[in-house]
């Protein structure tokens, strides 16, 4: 695709966002949401004012998503300023782009900040920088110092064009691609909810103790996590009596930034597919993580990446494709992504690991918490983040029982790691005792 | 702070049973306050559906007034003992049928398809009025109609009921079968006045071979697994 032009007030949407807005359904939600717990409940007038404050060093945050005869674009909204609203039960709402609906939203319950982003906008990076910047903005309204540290953007500083980069094209030269053209893996289902629904149930941790627990077996907390993760997905599948068993796989995002250098805010994200086949035999906890270790080193290599990179911005560039007309696109790619495209993964976890703040921000927010939309198949997902001492996993999706997060919660309890559970469920899905 | 027995995880203190498995918190020290606010909001929102309306709305007006143009032109301008604006007002009756009403209501898909189909036959039944042809449209153009309609209908239906692709694949078969065999009946009976299957016999026959063969497979999970192995994707 032909060079950003932020100068005219739109955005060519980047080779993920290309994906997410193609596949955007009522019954599927590229919508996340990251939230931070304060000290004290939340002043409304005070994160109004905040939010007005930060969003013009945001200008890639103040867009609509319009529709392109060949492609959809982000089109300017200079004058958009997200509602702060009060929460909501179902989190993280599918974006339908016809009524005008915002790709951005604010919300607030008690104590609890909340931040939604559609992810045609930007992956966790970029939102954590949004949320760190307006969490800041928003002390300082109630008479705190923050300074502008870790991450923590001025909000009177001109924005940086280099922050709305698409750094997809410019890293993406390998001469060999590769893509993930993998068997399919066991889908975890169960009763679906009734539409509008999103279950969530989140675990609170110790993040020191989850840290130690994972050296120990020589492992980091994402490693260690996605090894739990597919632990449990092995007992659920075991447990539905299935003649053949099939593979468990992950799909993990990797940000790319440690890799490639840039200072972009918008999507710069691929994933990796950590995999345990049932059928090779049983494996041990201990098994799982070293499985998942050895794949991790393995397979993020800036080489590799790159070739990945270059095979998924292949498709935007090809000059017979950018002719097709946009409907017909994003037709094809959701029903391409809908019969194989989430066939070879179970569900997803991120963890975008650590969210860092100034000194003087940590008194203020006792926690962080990370929730993703729901997906067509694989209808849970997890996401965990750390803030200070304590990580925070939650699951979320539209089914009703809680065997998965029962497993795995459950499991790190039997580790020697307290959980503590909170939860929007009414009640709990039916549940076999261990 | 209360735990459940069950799990082995603290719970909120508002929590009256564990997330989890259900388990009713029973803690006589710290027992659950009822009403008290949760760790999340109790109000459920919900994303407005998108208003297609507007544009339900302004292809009916363009459509209404390219039909008066049509009807003003027939009637004063072009020749005006031959009525062909009604093929154009019929045609664009039939469009809007077809393509606005989904815009301006929404319906079940069997409402909708029985909407088609009766705005397909009432448009098919106005060339006939036009050209004199009552008995090609009951002795053929009527009877085919439904006839596709209910071949269309039965893979559709055991579609909805969630059976297996296979099943459904059978069925189409089956009624794409029976349908050929109607069709060429209802040829012949119009043209000939009796019937003598030669085609729809042969098609079906294949079609029964492939049924046969689906079947097979759908009775044996080791010939459906190999079947699953050779042709994944």
């Amino acid at each position: 695709m032909a060079k950003e032009k932020p100068s005219g007030g739109w955005y060519r949407l980047d080779n993920a966002a290309v994906v997410y807005s193609a596949l955007q359904r009522s019954e599927y939600s590229a919508v996340y949401r990251f939230s931070v717990v304060l000290a004290r409940d939340v002043d409304p007038d005070a994160l109004r004012r905040a939010v007005a404050r930060v969003m013009p060093r945001f200008p890639g945050f103040r867009v609509r998503m319009r529709r392109g005869v060949f492609w959809y674009y982000l089109d300017g909204a200079p004058d958009f300023v997200p509602v702060v609203r009060t929460d909501i039960a179902n989190p993280c709402q599918p974006v339908r782009f016809s009524s005008g609906d915002e790709l951005l939203r604010v919300y607030y319950y008690r104590a609890r900040l909340s931040v939604e982003l559609f992810h045609a906008l930007a992956d966790g990076t970029g939102a954590l920088v949004f949320l760190k910047t307006l969490v800041a903005q928003y002390l300082r309204e109630l008479g705190h110092d923050v300074p502008f540290t870790c991450g923590v953007l001025d909000p009177d500083a001109p924005p940086d064009p280099a922050e709305w980069e698409d750094a997809y094209p410019r890293y993406a030269t390998s001469r060999a691609r590769r893509s993930l053209g993998e068997h399919a893996a066991y889908q975890y289902a169960g009763t679906p909810e009734p539409f509008y629904t999103l279950n969530v149930t989140m675990g609170l941790m110790s993040a020191p103790r989850v840290r130690a627990e994972a050296k120990k077996l020589g492992a980091t907390v994402t490693e260690y996590l996605a090894a739990a993760l597919i632990r449990a997905l092995i007992v659920v599948q075991h447990r539905e009596g299935r003649r053949r068993e099939k593979p468990v796989a992950l799909v993990v995002p990797v940000n790319l930034r440690p890799f490639f250098e840039t200072r972009t805010l918008r999507n710069f994200i691929l994933t990796v597919r950590p995999c345990i086949d049932p059928e090779l035999g049983e494996y041990t906890f201990e098994e799982i993580v070293s499985q998942v270790h050895h794949y991790m080193r393995l397979h993020l290599t800036r080489q590799e990446l790159g070739a990945y990179m270059t095979q998924n911005v292949a498709l935007q560039r090809s000059k017979l494709l950018r002719l097709v007309p946009s409907p017909l696109k994003n037709a094809a790619m959701a029903l391409g992504f809908r019969l194989v495209g989430e066939r070879p993964y179970s569900m997803t976890l991120t963890n975008p690991g650590i969210l860092t703040l100034p000194d003087e921000m940590r008194p203020h927010v006792r926690r962080a918490e990370m929730i993703l939309g729901r997906s067509y198949t694989g209808l849970t997902n997890c996401a965990a983040i750390t803030c200070g001492d304590e990580l925070c996993v939650s699951f979320s999706g539209a089914i009703r029982e809680t065997h998965l997060e029962r497993e795995f919660f459950c499991f790190l309890v039997r580790r020697g790691i307290p959980v503590k559970v909170i939860s929007n469920r009414k009640e709990a899905g039916e549940c076999p005792t261990v | 702070m209360s735990y459940c027995v069950n799990c082995g995880v603290e719970l909120d203190a508002a929590a009256a049973s564990c997330p989890l498995c259900g388990t009713p918190v029973v803690n006589p020290r710290a027992p659950a306050v009822p009403g008290a606010p949760g760790a999340f909001p109790e109000r459920r929102g919900e994303v407005a559906p998108v208003d297609r309306r507007g544009a339900g709305l302004t292809v009916t007006v363009m459509l209404a007034a390219a039909s008066a143009c049509c009807a003003a032109l027939n009637r004063f301008v072009f020749a005006p003992g031959v009525p062909w604006a009604a093929y154009a007002v019929g045609g664009a009756a039939l469009f809007w049928v077809l393509a606005v009403t989904p815009l301006l209501w929404r319906a079940h898909p069997a409402w909708r398809a029985a909407l088609d189909l009766t705005a397909v036959m009432l448009y098919i039944a106005l060339v006939a009025r036009l050209t004199g042809g009552w008995d090609w449209y009951f002795r053929l153009a009527l009877p085919i109609a439904l006839a596709v309609a209910a071949a269309v209908a039965a893979p559709c239906i055991v579609a909805a009921l969630h059976r297996s692709i296979l099943t459904t694949t059978m069925t189409a078969l089956g009624a794409l079968a029976v349908f050929l065999i109607a069709l060429e009946a209802l040829i012949d009976v119009y043209l000939r006045a009796a019937f003598a299957p030669v085609w729809s016999l042969i098609c079906a026959a294949v079609a029964l071979v492939m049924i046969a063969t689906l079947l097979v497979v759908r009775l044996r999970p080791r010939l459906r697994e190999e079947v699953r192995k050779r042709f994944h994707t």
